[in-house]
């Protein structure tokens, strides 16, 4: 299969029709040939040529041929499908704004109303328990926030040796319950527990150093514990800023509620009283003797129990749905 | 698996003589089944009316201009339509770039969803040429990725998938040469592996998948020039490769015979080039 000889390109176009006679076709003008690329009148001469050359007809026939073959190659079909799911009509569309918004919600410390607009509009199964759970958990928090902090209060106003135990001690649960809806984030709608959480923090702030001292409560065995731990900070936190007295009237008189509550549970302001002073006797304060512990405290650490379940709960699906 | 065409409708475009395979075969039956783009298709057989005997645009370039359209204010539907029309001769430029059915399946379905993901960047021009461009840059990129140059024989890799073979090159195609075509093509796959990236490229894209050179240009952005010294050189190649084998030398001589006697209407040139040229 020898090449015929070849003229040399773009000299293909002979202006005399003697060279074009003696002279071969150059490559490119067969493959224009053969792909009708040729304009008519350099057709003709091409076609002359041909006539009177048996090499460049064979060159025309094997390049020809080679076209064909290559034009004859099979075509695989695919084995599936790529047609594009519906996943990609909303994606297709808002992917720039999408990408920002799932970058951000992957961020530890993302903001909450971020973290919401990811949300996908669709639900996926199980969180339509979310909002239930949101609201469960916050009027579990609120009660049982309303039954310590009253009834601490209550008996604070009574022994001045407890003073002090009672706004640490309800500090530590207030930390507990303001913690908890900072661990979840919080639904940007739901503008109670908002609301909820923000009057916490103006409460909890006169005792913030105490606070500090106490680890967050997070299993309801820990409460009592972690009261009488925030005790000991708060002796000497609540002693450098504020006065007891008034962390007293301020807690009785941010929470009218909480002395009402504390009337509702028809116990035993006493042994209520004895019981805080049970827990804590062991640092500070001399004690009432041993009580048994009070119905009321049983109410407290139900709901803390409950508080804390809800709380995983919560914490829980927001996991799953934030996987999707 | 692959559905024969069941009714033409009137904006079906032709099928090529280049392309053997009936792409639009099972899009067109899957069509069917969406109500959503009844209007997509009236409206690109209103256009085709509206054009016809203006420029001489291949039916099919129509049909795609309406679907991208459609496609870029939002329609998937009408985007799924082309990847329906497209996927098949994508998936094979893929294929004999990559070496890989995997690999040319994953850049495959990447091209499209790129393809969906920047629609609104076509501007205009071949749809054809704009989604060959996102595949074969995908491919490129694979094959970069995977570091490995392409050296497998699709052969080895065709095992796993149906070939599905023309009826022939340019019409009437003796027995003889059909099965000598279906020899031949291990060595042709062979030749086409050894050709250098740009020439493997343009002959695949104008012989193998039947795009013109304008669409060639475009998908690799080259000058129109370039594509036709590139293409003449690269079938030089291939031919050259196809002497230097004994076995293919055989075959093919015998191809030629069988191009020969079928008939110069058949194979060439001659009889076919003394038509008027429309470029």
């Amino acid at each position: 299969m020898r090449r015929p000889r070849r003229k040399q390109r773009n000299q293909m176009m002979p202006e005399h029709q003697p060279e074009m006679a003696t002279d071969h076709l150059d490559i490119d003008a067969v493959n224009a040939f053969i792909d009708r690329d040729l304009p008519p009148d350099i057709l003709a001469l091409f076609e002359l040529h041909l006539s009177n050359c048996p090499a460049c007809h064979r060159e025309v026939l094997e390049v020809h041929s080679t076209v064909l073959l290559l034009r004859g190659l099979p075509q695989y079909a695919p084995r599936r499908q790529f047609t594009l799911g519906q996943e990609h009509a909303r994606a297709g569309r808002r992917r720039p704004q999408a990408a920002a918004a799932s970058a951000v919600s992957s961020l530890p410390l993302s903001p909450l109303p971020a973290a919401a607009a990811v949300l996908p509009p669709k639900a996926p199964r199980g969180s339509n328990w979310l909002p239930g759970l949101q609201v469960a958990a916050m009027v579990a928090g609120v009660l049982l926030l309303l039954i310590s902090v009253g009834d601490l209060a209550r008996f604070a106003g009574r022994s001045p040796e407890l003073q002090l135990a009672a706004p640490t001690a309800a500090a530590g649960l207030e930390q507990e319950v303001a913690e908890a809806p900072a661990a979840m984030p919080a639904p940007a709608d739901d503008s109670s527990l908002a609301a909820f959480q923000s009057s916490d923090e103006t409460r909890a702030a006169p005792v913030e150093i105490a606070s500090d001292a106490a680890a967050p409560a997070r299993k309801a065995a820990a409460v009592e514990t972690d009261g009488t731990n925030a005790l000991g900070g708060a002796s000497d936190g609540v002693q450098e800023g504020d006065s007891p007295e008034q962390v007293n009237a301020e807690v009785a008189t941010s929470l009218p509620g909480a002395a009402a509550i504390t009337q509702v549970i028809p116990t035993l302001d006493d042994a209520a009283n004895s019981a805080s002073g049970t827990t804590s006797t062991s640092t500070t304060a001399p004690s009432s003797s041993g009580t048994p512990p009070s119905r009321l405290r049983i109410v407290q650490l139900g709901l803390a129990v409950i508080l804390a379940w809800l709380l995983v709960s919560i914490v829980g699906l927001r996991w799953v749905r934030r996987l999707r | 698996m692959f559905r024969r065409r069941r009714a033409a409708p009137a904006v079906d475009p032709p099928a090529s003589a280049l392309t053997p395979v009936d792409a639009d075969a099972s899009s067109l039956t899957r069509l069917e089944a969406s109500t959503d783009l009844a209007h997509v298709v009236d409206s690109s057989a209103e256009l085709a009316e509206f054009d016809s005997g203006e420029l001489p645009t291949p039916a099919a370039t129509r049909d795609d201009e309406a679907l991208i359209r459609a496609a870029q204010s939002g329609d998937l539907d009408a985007f799924n339509l082309l990847v329906m029309r497209h996927e098949r001769p994508v998936f094979n430029v893929a294929l004999r770039l990559l070496r890989d059915v995997g690999l040319a399946e994953d850049a495959t379905q990447d091209a499209f969803i790129r393809a969906w993901q920047n629609i609104g960047s076509f501007q205009s021009g071949s749809v054809r040429s704009w989604l060959y461009k996102i595949a074969t840059n995908r491919s490129y990129d694979m094959l970069r990725a995977s570091s490995r140059r392409p050296a497998g024989s699709l052969e080895a890799e065709m095992v796993e998938i149906e070939p599905i073979w023309s009826a022939g090159g340019a019409g009437e195609e003796s027995p003889d040469a059909h099965a000598l075509r279906r020899e031949l093509s291990i060595y042709l796959e062979r030749a086409l592996t050894s050709l250098p990236d740009d020439q493997r490229m343009v002959v695949m894209l104008v012989d193998v998948q039947g795009l013109d050179y304008h669409e060639v240009a475009e998908t690799m952005g080259i000058a129109l020039g370039t594509v036709k010294s590139r293409l003449s050189r690269a079938r030089a190649k291939v031919r050259q490769t196809l002497a230097d084998d004994v076995a293919a030398r055989e075959l093919f001589e015998r191809y030629l015979r069988s191009n020969d006697e079928t008939g110069d209407r058949d194979a060439p040139p001659t009889t076919q080039a003394t038509e008027p040229d429309d470029a």
